[in-house]
C-alpha cells in the first residue's frame, strides 16, 4: 500500500510540474512538448517498477531545463539532502539536490553518456587498499546488469528508440511547398519562365508613327518628324529641359537640333561658356542658346549659322 | 550607339498629340555613359 502511495504521490507531482509547464508563459511550444514526452515516458517506466527517487522528487531526466527549473521550484525534495558524490555540479557551487544539480548541469550543456551516475571513492588516511582496488571496487558498484528498467539521468534509450522510428509526417508540412518535406506533393510552379520578349502587344499603328518618326530624326528631315504631329502637339523633353509647343516651333527646334548635331556637335541646351568652348575647338563662332534665340528674331540668328555649316 | 526612352501619344487622327523624351543618350559621350553604367554594374563574384 505504501508502495502505491508512494507512485501516487510522484504522479500528482508530476502533473503539478506538467501543469506549472502548462502555465509559464516563457516556455515554447518546443518545452511543452518536451515536458509531455518526459511525462509520459517517466509514467510509461515508472508503471510496475518504484522509481529510485524518494517520495516527492520528480523525475526531471528527461525534461528541458526550463521544465527541470520548474518542477525543482514547485516540488522541492524531501529527502534527498545528501547527493552522490560525483553529482554533476558546477564548481563552487553547494550540491543541493540531484534533481536541481542535474537541471544545472542541463542548463550548462554538460550531457552525460553514461547510464548512471559514476561512483568513485576517495581514498582516506585510513583506507589501507590500494588505488587500484579502490578502482576495482568502484567498478564493480557501478556496473550496471541487463537493461535497467529504469530511466536514469543520461539514458539516451528514448531518443534512440524515437530516432529508430519512421518519420512521419507533420500536419504543417500540407501549408509547405513540400522542399522541406519527405513526401512529394503535386504542387506545380506557377512562375513563369517565358516572358514572351519578342512579341510586341503595342498598337500597330503607335508602332509605325514611331518608326517613322525615328526614320525623320535620323534623316535629320524636320518636315517629315512634323508632318507626323497634330497642330496641338508638346514635345517635352525631360533631359533637356526643353518644352516646345506646335508644329512651328517644333519643327524649328528639331532643325537646329538636327543642324547642331550635324556640324560642332553642341547641343542648344549648353551655357554660353560651354558654347564658346565647343566652338573654340571646332573654329566656329559660338551659337545663341535657345532662351536667348527666342527673345530675338529667330531667322537673324539661326540662318547665318546654317549657312555658315 | 545612340539609345533613348521616348514616349509617343496619338490622338484620334492617328497623329503625334504628345512626345515626351525621358532619356536621350546623345546628350553625354560614351565614355560618360559608359563610366555612369559601371557605377551601376556589380563586382563579379569571385
Amino acid at each position: 500500500m505504501q508502495h502505491v502511495n508512494q507512485q501516487g504521490t510522484t504522479r500528482r507531482t508530476m502533473l503539478r510540474a506538467g501543469a506549472a509547464a502548462g502555465t509559464a508563459a516563457a516556455l515554447g511550444a518546443a518545452g511543452i512538448f518536451a515536458a509531455g514526452t518526459a511525462s509520459a515516458a517517466t509514467m510509461a517506466d515508472s508503471g510496475n517498477q518504484r522509481l529510485p527517487y524518494p517520495s516527492g522528487v520528480t523525475d526531471t531526466s528527461h525534461c528541458t531545463p526550463e521544465v527541470a527549473g520548474i518542477s525543482a521550484a514547485s516540488s522541492p525534495p524531501k529527502a534527498s539532502t545528501t547527493p552522490p558524490r560525483s553529482c554533476p555540479t558546477s564548481p563552487g557551487r553547494t550540491p543541493l539536490t540531484w534533481t536541481r544539480a542535474w537541471a544545472s548541469a542541463c542548463q550548462a550543456g554538460r550531457w552525460r553518456t553514461t547510464s548512471s551516475p559514476r561512483f568513485r571513492e576517495r581514498a582516506c588516511r585510513r583506507d589501507r587498499l590500494s588505488a587500484a582496488h579502490r578502482r576495482r571496487r568502484a567498478k564493480r558498484r557501478n556496473r550496471v546488469r541487463g537493461h535497467p528498467r529504469v530511466l536514469r539521468p543520461g539514458d539516451t534509450r528514448p531518443l534512440l528508440r524515437r530516432l529508430r522510428q519512421q518519420p512521419q509526417d507533420h500536419p504543417l508540412d500540407r501549408l509547405l511547398d513540400g522542399r522541406s518535406s519527405l513526401t512529394q506533393n503535386t504542387i506545380a510552379s506557377t512562375y513563369p519562365t517565358d516572358f514572351r520578349d519578342s512579341e510586341q502587344n503595342a498598337d500597330p499603328a503607335a508602332v509605325q508613327a514611331a518608326q517613322a518618326l525615328q526614320a525623320a530624326f535620323a534623316a535629320g528631315d524636320a518636315a517629315a518628324a512634323v508632318a507626323l504631329m497634330s497642330y496641338d502637339v508638346v514635345h517635352e523633353d525631360v533631359a533637356a529641359h526643353t518644352r516646345v509647343r506646335g508644329p512651328l516651333q517644333a519643327q524649328r527646334y528639331y532643325t537646329r537640333r538636327s543642324d547642331s548635331s550635324r556640324t560642332a556637335r553642341a547641343p542648344l541646351w549648353s551655357t554660353p561658356r560651354a558654347a564658346a568652348r565647343v566652338a573654340a575647338t571646332s573654329g566656329r563662332r559660338p551659337r545663341t542658346p535657345p532662351r536667348c534665340a527666342a527673345a530675338t528674331p529667330a531667322s537673324s540668328s539661326t540662318k547665318p549659322s546654317r549657312s555658315a555649316a | 550607339m545612340r539609345r533613348g526612352h521616348t514616349c509617343v501619344e496619338l490622338d484620334e487622327a492617328v497623329k503625334i498629340s504628345r512626345l515626351t523624351a525621358i532619356y536621350d543618350s546623345s546628350l553625354l559621350s560614351y565614355a560618360a555613359y559608359q563610366s555612369l553604367a559601371g557605377l551601376a554594374a556589380e563586382a563579379p563574384l569571385s
